[in-house]
C-alpha cells in the first residue's frame, strides 16, 4: 500500500468531517502559518519552493512588469 | 518592489474545479472525499497573497459537490478558519462558491475570469496576467483543486518530506491518476508521482479484460498525444513525459485496447471540443469543425488519400490559435497520424471502418 495523502481520510460512501480532518492534522497547518510571527511573506516562499518542486506553473506572483 | 507587496486590494483567490476534461474526475472525487483540504489550502494561499476574497470555480454538473463545499465551508467558518480575524491573526477571508456556465472554455484561466464577472467567457490575452489584473481589474491568483488540497501537507511536513513521496527524482509528491476505458476497476488512485504506466493499469486499474490487449492510451486527458505500446511502462511524471515527447496532464489515463478504432475515438473527442470552441479565433472555430468532418468522412469509409497530408497540415494550423483549446484538440489528431497512420490508411483503402 503506497503513503496516502490526500486519500488518507478515504470512507466508502462517505465525505471525511471536519472533526476527522482536524483529527488527521487538518488546520494544523493554517494555525501555525497564521500564528507565525513571520507573516504571510514567510508562507509565499514556501508555497513557491512548493510550487517548483511539484513541477506546477508558477504564476507571476513576485514580479511587477 | 513585487506585485503581492504593491499591488491594490481586494485580492482574488480562485479555485479552478471546473473539471471538463475527458476521463477527468480526480476534483470531484477529492471533493467527495476531503473537501476541508481544499478549503485549507485556500485560506494559507490566500494569505500568502493576502487575498481576503475565495471564488471556488465548480463545473455546473457538480452540483452536490457544489452543496458539499458550501456546507463545509460554512462549518470552516463557525470553527473560526474562515470569516472575520481567523484565529485572531487579523487576516479575513471568505469564499464563495461560483457554479460554471457550463462550457468547456470556462477552465481556461482568463476565460474564467470572464466568467465570473458575468461575461461571455472568452480567453483574454496577456499582459497583463491574472495576477496583475485579474477579476474585476485586481490581483487574481488561480490554482487547481488538486494543487491546492496538498498545499497544508506541504507545510505540517516539509517540501523534503514532500519530494520523497515521488518515484523519479524530478518528480514530487504522490498524483492522482484517473484510470478509464478498457480496464477491469477504472477509478481514481493516489499514487507516487512518477508510477510507471503498466503498474497503474495493471496493479490498479485491474489490467485489461481477458482477450483484450493494449494499443495506447491518452495519459492526460483528451487534450494529450496517444501513448502507443512502446511507452506501456513509462514513468508518468511530468518531466520523463515531456522528454518523450509527451505531456501528463491531468494523470487522466483512457485506456484503448486493439480491438478500439482509434479514428472513431479521435471523431468522438474532436466532435466534443469543435463544440466547446468559443469561437473566439478563426483556427479554432473553424478548424475543429473541418478535422471533425473529415475524421467523420474517414470513420464512414468515404476517406481519400489526399485526407491524411490535409489533417497534417490543418492540425499545425491549430497551433496559432488564442488559447490552449485548439493545441490541445490536435494532440490526439496529430498522434494519431505519428502512430497510427496504418490504421487511418485501411480505414481509406477499405472503404470501411476495419473494426465494425
Amino acid at each position: 500500500m503506497t503513503t496516502q495523502v490526500l486519500f488518507q481520510n478515504r470512507q466508502p460512501n462517505r465525505i471525511a468531517t471536519l472533526e476527522e480532518y482536524r483529527k488527521s492534522g487538518g488546520y494544523e497547518a493554517l494555525t501555525m502559518r497564521l500564528g507565525s510571527t513571520q507573516g504571510p511573506k514567510c508562507s509565499r516562499s514556501l508555497l513557491m519552493l512548493y510550487f517548483l518542486a511539484a513541477g506546477a506553473q508558477v504564476f507571476r506572483l513576485e514580479e511587477s512588469g | 518592489m513585487t506585485v503581492v507587496e504593491t499591488a491594490p486590494f481586494p485580492r482574488y483567490m480562485v479555485c479552478n474545479a471546473d473539471e471538463m476534461e475527458q476521463g477527468t474526475f480526480k476534483d470531484r472525487v477529492l471533493i467527495h472525499t476531503d473537501p476541508h483540504q481544499i478549503i485549507e489550502g485556500m485560506i494559507i494561499v490566500g494569505y500568502s497573497v493576502l487575498a481576503e476574497k475565495g471564488i471556488i470555480f465548480i463545473r455546473s454538473s457538480y452540483e452536490n459537490a457544489a452543496r458539499i463545499l458550501e456546507r463545509e465551508i460554512v462549518r470552516a467558518k463557525e470553527a473560526g478558519f474562515l470569516g472575520n480575524n481567523i484565529l485572531g491573526s487579523g487576516f479575513s477571508m471568505e469564499i464563495a462558491v461560483h457554479r460554471s456556465a457550463g462550457r468547456y472554455i470556462c477552465g481556461e484561466n482568463t476565460a474564467q475570469i470572464n466568467a465570473i464577472e458575468g461575461r461571455r467567457a472568452n480567453p483574454r490575452q496577456p499582459p497583463p496576467y491574472s495576477t496583475e489584473k485579474g477579476i474585476w481589474g485586481l490581483p487574481t491568483v488561480t490554482h487547481n483543486v488538486e494543487t491546492l488540497a496538498c498545499v497544508p501537507h506541504i507545510l505540517r511536513n516539509g517540501p523534503e518530506w514532500f519530494k520523497s513521496l515521488a518515484n523519479t527524482p524530478t518528480g514530487a509528491g504522490t498524483k492522482l491518476y484517473c484510470v478509464s476505458g478498457r480496464v477491469n476497476r477504472p477509478g481514481c488512485f493516489e499514487l507516487p508521482m512518477g508510477t510507471r504506466l503498466s503498474e497503474i493499469i495493471e496493479d490498479h486499474a485491474g489490467g485489461l479484460p481477458e482477450g483484450c490487449e493494449y494499443k495506447a492510451c491518452l495519459p492526460g486527458g483528451a487534450s494529450t498525444r496517444f501513448l502507443p505500446k512502446e511507452f506501456y511502462h513509462i514513468e508518468m511524471d511530468f518531466d520523463t513525459m515531456k522528454q518523450a515527447g509527451h505531456r501528463l496532464g491531468t494523470g487522466s489515463i483512457i485506456v484503448f485496447d486493439h480491438k478500439t478504432c482509434l479514428v472513431g475515438a479521435t471523431l468522438n473527442m474532436l466532435e466534443f471540443f469543435a463544440r466547446e470552441s468559443c469561437g473566439w479565433c478563426t483556427p479554432c472555430r473553424e478548424g475543429l469543425p473541418y478535422i471533425r468532418d473529415i475524421l467523420a468522412l474517414i470513420e464512414a469509409g468515404e476517406g481519400r488519400e489526399e485526407f491524411i497530408p490535409l489533417l497534417r497540415r490543418v492540425s499545425k494550423y491549430l497551433w496559432n490559435s488564442y488559447c490552449a483549446l485548439a493545441p490541445g484538440a490536435a494532440s490526439p489528431v496529430e498522434s494519431l497520424l505519428t502512430y497510427f497512420e496504418d490504421e487511418v490508411q485501411e480505414h481509406i483503402s477499405q472503404r470501411r471502418c476495419p473494426f465494425k
